[in-house]
């Protein structure tokens, strides 16, 4: 399973960092195709990101759309001194937060429905159902919806380190750059968003631990 | 450094927890997205602002509004105190005339106050700026001497003052009274032809 995390992570390995840099070095020349490759790279986790800050898959490929052209405009001011990654993530992040706390958003999740889950993969089909039988499938799907509802409860504080923790995407000390918090933060946030989420199962009759 | 998030991938809560984050957030952004961001791109070319360039187009904007705020007519600040009136200096034994109280008239037909205000308009059509000139072209010594402020001096038994003749006379330009009639008011029309003043000389 741990193999198969890390094919799925979109985290660069350290190799990669260096070619961000040198595409990076290309782009500041002037070089869009560079700048192409970098997009392609990096718009998984920049989008994934944004999205842990809206919840929201169309608001979330719009700010990832912004963050690459911001950086794009601001690619000279780039010195190197973090990741490239590092660097995009925390614009990424400021550009979903801005969002978040835009007047129009709050005005348009209040007066729309919330956004629905067809598009998102249907995680029952994915369960490995071999040592399971129909209705522990059928509990532990009711639990993780549950968990999912519980999720949106939490403070924000709380929600966005446990997604972007859970994602599987950074490490903690990229989430710890785009946090702007501390690593030990991070883990303590992590750590009290389970705690809570735990409380808040064991409080509607789901404590299997 | 690159330590990761741990993962619980066994039953319980905390396998509940970790699959229901993923499947927050397992999603991608839409297809071509590369191709919609080089496109925006090319749509809004890069401006790379600097400190510097900020700085120059403040201070040209700034160069401007204080050119267009010179360039502005001020208005003409109101004087502190009115200006003083001229003054005529009475000989001395003349009684001062005490102002009459303006006589309680009943109320006037409208024609008859418009009549009224016109001649009133006529009148102070008048440029106020001859009028501060007179107020202006008083002595201050002068000013002192009508107040009775100057020291006489005694000279061969004849009382000597410093007092000396102002500069121009005064003159009053004609006015011309129309007729006005009411019911029980009639008044003809007049003519007040040009007075001139002409300056007084010191007593002897």
């Amino acid at each position: 399973m741990r193999a198969a995390e890390s094919t799925d992570c979109v985290t660069g390995a350290e190799p990669a960092e260096a070619s961000d840099l040198d595409l990076v070095r290309r782009a500041q020349a002037g070089d869009a195709d560079a700048f192409g490759e970098l997009v392609e790279r990096n718009r998984r986790a920049v989008f994934r990101a944004a999205l842990a800050a809206l919840g929201s898959a169309a608001e979330a490929d719009d700010v990832a759309q912004d963050a690459f052209v911001m950086a794009y405009r601001k690619i000279t001011s780039f010195r190197g001194d973090a990741a490239f990654r590092t660097w995009l993530l925390a614009i990424a992040w400021r550009k979903a937060l801005d969002r978040r706390k835009s007047l129009t958003r709050w005005l348009r999740i209040t007066a729309a429905p919330p956004e629905a889950d067809a598009d998102a993969p249907n995680w029952i089909e994915h369960m490995p159902a071999d040592q399971r039988t129909q209705e522990e499938d059928l509990a532990a799907a009711q639990l993780q919806h549950k968990v999912k509802l519980l999720i949106r409860t939490l403070p924000r504080k709380l929600r966005d380190a446990i997604l972007l923790a859970g994602s599987g995407d950074y490490t903690y000390e990229q989430i710890s750059h785009i946090l702007g918090v501390p690593v030990g933060t991070v883990k303590w946030r992590v750590s009290e968003a389970r705690r809570v989420l735990k409380q808040k199962l064991a409080a509607v009759g789901h404590a299997h631990d | 450094m690159t330590e990761r998030p741990r993962r619980f991938d066994g039953d319980g809560t905390d396998a509940a927890i970790d699959r229901a984050v993923r499947e927050i957030m397992h999603r991608d952004a839409a297809p071509g997205f590369r191709r919609r961001v080089l496109a925006r791109l090319e749509r809004e070319p890069r401006i790379a602002w600097t400190w510097g360039q900020f700085g120059l187009i403040a201070t040209a904007a700034a160069v401007v509004l204080l050119a267009v705020w010179a360039r502005t007519p001020q208005p003409l600040q109101q004087p502190v105190s009115e200006p003083r009136r001229a003054e005529l200096v009475r000989p001395v034994g003349e009684p001062t005339p005490t102002p009459t109280p303006p006589a309680t008239t009943p109320a006037a037909p409208s024609d008859v106050k418009r009549e009224a205000r016109a001649v009133a308009g006529r009148r102070t059509q008048t440029p106020t700026s001859d009028r501060r000139v007179t107020a202006a072209s008083i002595d201050p010594a002068e000013e002192r001497l009508e107040r009775g402020d100057a020291n006489p001096r005694v000279s061969d038994g004849r009382v000597e003052t410093t007092r000396r003749p102002s500069g121009d006379p005064l003159s009053i330009p004609p006015l011309q009274i129309r007729p006005l009639e009411t019911g029980e008011i009639r008044m003809k029309s007049m003519t007040v032809g040009p007075l001139v003043v002409v300056p007084l000389l010191p007593p002897r």
